[in-house]
């Protein structure tokens, strides 16, 4: 069952950012909702889960709306692992880590994206970028996370999606 | 010996690793881009809803809000009543309006074969523009189709599947169109530009000589010199010029609003006009062989030709 609510999230996910939340970005400032629910299930799942689920989910969203395969799957992959390593040992969260874990996520995303697409042969103004765009939308997804956090609580409370064998010993050990 | 005991770190690098050998592939060769679009296929539909879905939701928003502060009790039922009716045929009258744009410009241009599309789904970040369209391979859509509106260029195709197809628009940061000055005759490049004033959306042209005479205003049309986009689609007006080392760099204003874009039309076939002619004439001067040297021969045939008015 955690599994199909992990592709339904996914399909879900995918589909209305590239319809809802494009429909009602302000200016180029928008809702990243694939990462909300990305970064909600790091914080909760404690295992390697939410990365596999990043790749696949962001590999999704190359196939719908990305001119090169990967970009998206890269991007997210490495902001799930990084809250996921992050936030291992953390059981509770305040507002401020919420807030910082999302828009550092956010942030993360979008300059991996950028290197990326640097990479690929594209070039512009990274400062402008980041002023115009990507700090606004990182400012704006780290206060949604709280609320996608919440209801993401209130998930992982039931059975059917805790893992099996949180993380235990030898699965994460120190780096 | 710790790391690798780091299962999530461990998951991570091969990962990256999977997703790097992928983007390097896809970006070289679009054949595996290509096979994912199977995939596409399936959720298109889902997508088309949810799009749609949130066409009218922000309608519903940016119409409604002034009117709350004014109205009150019933009458602001009934008002809310008929504004959603109002609001249904403003949306219809708003869409004839686009699709008549659209028609005229494709009973106005009979040496292109067009087919209408919709767009399904925008590419929610700032790093590329690109769009879907609910048309694909089974309606005769290819890889680089120009895509068009009844104001000007689009973009083209960039991928295509069963019954969906993705447009890079020519406002995206890797777009290159070769392009002409309508007025001068200078030929250019137009790129796209990443990170520009979602607001608005400007090209830039380089590769322009620094001696062209360029003014405010001017209109800027496609070459068809890259062999993709034909002669003459409007790209956009220049809103202003700088000189630089090797140029003169020029920056556009799309003729395109890429904000309000709702259909868009892709350019299946451009019938090539200049056969037509050629045809026409070898065709008239084997005619020319074939008959008499008598100009009246030819006067009583095209005289039958024209119907008598008031005839019966």
């Amino acid at each position: 069952m955690r599994y199909v609510v992990f592709v339904l999230l996914g399909v879900f996910g995918v589909i209305l950012s590239g319809s809802f939340t494009t429909g009602i970005a302000i200016a180029g400032i928008q809702v990243d909702l694939l990462l909300l629910i990305i970064v909600s299930i790091a914080l909760l799942d404690k295992t390697s889960a939410p990365i596999i689920f990043a790749a696949a989910a962001g590999l999704f969203m190359d196939i719908m709306y990305s001119p090169v395969l990967g970009v998206y799957a890269i991007s997210y992959s490495v902001a799930a692992a990084l809250v996921t390593l992050v936030f291992r040992n953390t059981a509770r969260f305040n507002f401020l880590m919420l807030l910082a874990s999302g828009a550092g996520a956010y942030l993360v995303k979008e300059l991996v994206m950028a290197a990326t697409v640097y990479i690929l042969g594209s070039r512009f103004s990274l400062l402008g970028m980041l002023v115009r765009y990507i700090l606004p939308a990182a400012v704006l997804n780290g206060v949604l996370l709280l609320i996608a956090y919440l209801i993401f609580s209130k998930l992982y409370q039931t059975s059917w999606m805790k893992p099996k064998v949180r993380r235990v010993g030898d699965d994460f050990g120190h780096l | 010996m710790n790391v690798l005991r780091n299962k999530p770190l461990i998951i991570t690098i091969v990962v990256l690793i999977i997703l790097v050998l992928l983007v390097a592939a896809t970006a070289t060769s679009n054949s595996l881009s290509q096979r994912t679009t199977v995939v596409g296929n399936a959720f298109v539909p889902l997508q088309t809803f949810f799009y749609q879905l949130s066409d009218s939701i922000t309608g519903a928003f940016s119409d409604t809000n002034a009117d709350y502060e004014t109205e009150n009790g019933q009458l602001q039922h009934e008002l809310e009543e008929y504004k959603g009716r109002l609001m249904d045929y403003d949306e219809v009258v708003a869409e004839n309006k686009r699709l008549s744009a659209l028609l005229e410009y494709k009973q106005n241009n009979d040496e292109q074969e067009l087919k209408v599309a919709r767009i399904t789904g925008k590419e929610p970040s700032n790093w590329f523009d690109m769009f879907t369209i609910d048309l694909g391979a089974k309606d005769g859509v290819k890889e680089n189709m120009p895509v068009i509106t009844a104001d000007g260029l689009v973009g083209r195709i960039d991928e295509v599947g069963l019954n969906w197809a993705k447009v890079r628009g020519i406002i995206d940061g890797s777009s290159k169109v070769s392009a002409i000055m309508e007025r001068t005759r200078d030929v250019g490049v137009v790129e796209g530009q990443i990170g520009v004033d979602e607001l608005s959306a400007t090209l830039v042209m380089n590769f322009l000589p620094l001696d062209a005479d360029i003014v405010e205003g001017d209109l800027v049309i496609t070459s068809g010199l890259d062999g993709i986009y034909p002669k003459g689609l409007v790209i956009g007006t220049v809103i202003s010029t700088t000189s630089e080392t090797g140029g003169m760099r020029v920056t556009l204003e799309p003729a395109v609003d890429f904000r309000r874009l709702e259909e868009v039309m892709v350019v299946i076939e451009v019938l090539d006009t200049t056969q037509v002619v050629d045809d026409t004439i070898a065709d008239e001067s084997a005619v020319a062989d074939v008959l008499p040297d008598d100009g009246d021969a030819q006067d009583g045939e095209g005289a039958d030709a024209v119907p008598e008015e008031g005839g019966e």
